[in-house]
């Protein structure tokens, strides 16, 4: 197999894992429109053949769609940039030295830190994550670091004067980076088995690690051994952690119950029964009701409202993603807090969905970042 | 008829797999969603034979498949002239460079990225494909080589288009 079938390969995998999880009434739900539709075929059975096939086509088109939460009319939405001009900066497509911007994955001051991605450049064939770092003054574009060995995950960690990432070897072991954003030689920081992690934060002059298999660790920026600040956990924004189940053929639950590692405060998440696929950030939670509808909630379960996105979770506290309504399939970001959209193309964010305040994106060949904390 | 309580436990083991591979076939989580549910519907129609002399499970994934072509056959149809899909991306992939691929393959005839598909994420032989779409061996063969062929090409020139 070659390098682009096992891209592709690799691929497929990949994105299987984040299709949308069947809703435990699946089972129910098929049951129903079974049901439904042989009860139709009898019931029209009398009618004229013209008219139950065309009845026919139309429900079950119509039947097959899962529900969702969609407004009847169409509406003309705007690009985001022209709903959010100031929260919107362009960047360079490439830098100076031609390589390709891939994401930003920070701020310094008024810089943006970029990074690059990797090419084989044979063959059509791609290789590894990040190549090297940037950072961009709104003008010029200055290296920060490049990136030794394979950079995994696409999680660029800044802060402290530093970018931080990771390389890994084997199945298990990662190699976690640092650079001073001045510039300078990347050094290891440490090496451990901690297998792939979910999450990536610089706090301080700490490098916080968050396992995907569940325990929040740090290490000093200065280097050492990893110390294990919370078992079993995952790290929602610093100083928080909180549980992440995800068990397969389970209804899910992000971040019900959390815990600030530094004050020990806790905070658990109202989840009523029959509820499903909580999924909670430091503010709101979403989920499903018992009758399968989207809501999303103050964690304390006041306030709750129907939930009109396509992804579950809530990014920068306020912001989903959600479907141009009647597009069936082109994105709008929207602002929970003011119900306002403004429609996206692909997006990277720079941190995990929950604590994302950074989306880059591209529009009609112009390739730009939105800030979602400058959005009022 | 009463609820099939075999039928239930099938749906409620192999739903979140049936998902997966609806989500690699069409590429959005609705579609996916559409396959999934409309081809269980028809499977729960013909439970009692699927279950007595097929595997149900291959029974469901032949029918995504199949809806998959079909409505692919249905949106030539309407738009004959149309433009290319629209090049979007709503989710993370772990690597920059299957993210690459995974935008390229929306780009794909649905019958090109359907072969992809049970070849690489299936792991179906040829010769299965082609049984399953009902076509000859070197038809998959001819599809695979050229949805291979246009993935290459678009990828590498896209990169700062469509990855960004």
């Amino acid at each position: 197999m070659n390098e682009l079938e096992e891209t592709l390969r690799a691929a497929l995998g990949h994105a299987a894992e984040l299709a949308p999880r069947p809703e435990s009434s699946l089972g129910a739900e098929v049951e129903t429109r079974f049901r439904r539709r042989r009860h139709r075929r009898h019931a029209l059975a009398a009618a004229a053949a013209v008219v139950v096939l065309a009845a026919g086509v139309t429900y079950a088109a119509r039947d097959a769609r899962p529900l969702t939460v969609r407004p009847a009319t169409p509406a003309g939405i705007q690009p985001a940039g022209k709903v959010w001009p100031q929260a919107i900066r362009r960047i360079p497509q490439t830098t100076p030295d031609g390589k390709q911007v891939f994401q930003t994955v920070g701020t310094d001051g008024e810089d943006l830190i970029l990074t690059t991605l990797r090419e084989a450049g044979k063959a059509g064939g791609y290789i590894g994550g990040a190549d090297a770092i940037y950072a961009y003054d709104g003008s010029t574009t200055r290296l920060i670091s490049r990136v030794p060995g394979r950079e995994v995950g696409q999680r660029v960690a800044v802060g402290d004067g530093h970018v931080a990432w990771i390389t890994m070897s084997g199945r298990d072991t990662i190699t976690v980076w640092a650079a001073p954003l001045s510039g300078g030689t990347a050094a290891a920081v440490t090496t451990a088995k901690l297998g792939e992690l979910d999450d990536l934060a610089i706090v301080g002059e700490r490098i916080v690690l968050s396992r995907w298999k569940g325990g929040v660790y740090s290490v000093p920026l200065s280097g050492g051994d990893p110390t294990l600040i919370a078992t079993g956990m995952h790290l929602l924004s610093w100083p928080w952690v909180g549980t992440r189940t995800n068990t397969k053929g389970k209804p899910f639950e992000y971040f019900t119950r959390i815990r600030n590692v530094e004050t020990g405060d806790t905070d658990n998440a109202l989840v009523r029964q029959g509820e499903k696929d909580l999924d909670c950030g430091l503010t709101l939670c979403t989920g499903k009701d018992s009758r399968g509808n989207s809501f999303y909630r103050k964690r304390d379960g006041s306030q709750q409202r129907p939930h009109p996105a396509w992804d579950s979770t809530i990014m920068w506290g306020r912001f989903a993603v959600a479907e141009v309504p009647g597009s069936h399939n082109r994105a709008a970001l929207m602002d929970l807090a003011s119900g306002r959209m403004g429609e996206i193309t692909f997006r990277i964010t720079d941190a995990p969905p929950h604590r994302a305040r950074l989306m880059t994106s591209a529009w009609k060949g112009q390739a730009y970042v939105i800030d979602l904390s400058k959005i009022p | 008829m009463e609820a099939d309580p075999q039928f239930a436990e099938f749906v409620a083991e192999r739903g979140d797999a049936l998902l997966r591979y609806g989500y690699v076939l069409a590429g959005n989580p609705h579609d996916a969603a559409d396959l999934a549910q409309e081809a269980l519907v028809r499977l729960r129609g013909s439970w009692t034979k699927v279950r007595r002399k097929d595997n149900p499970e291959g029974y469901v994934r032949t029918t995504m498949a199949r809806l998959h072509m079909n409505a692919w056959r249905r949106l030539r149809r309407e738009h004959l002239s149309a433009d290319l899909p629209e090049r979007e991306h709503h989710d993370l992939l772990p690597d920059g460079h299957e993210q690459a691929v995974w935008q390229a393959l929306a780009g794909l005839p649905r019958k090109q990225r359907a072969v992809l598909v049970l070849r690489y994420y299936e792991q179906l032989t040829d010769a299965e494909i082609a049984k399953l779409f009902g076509v000859s061996t070197g038809t998959v063969r001819s599809q695979a080589s050229r949805a291979l062929a246009k993935l290459r090409a678009t990828i590498p020139e896209s990169a700062l288009g469509r990855v960004l």
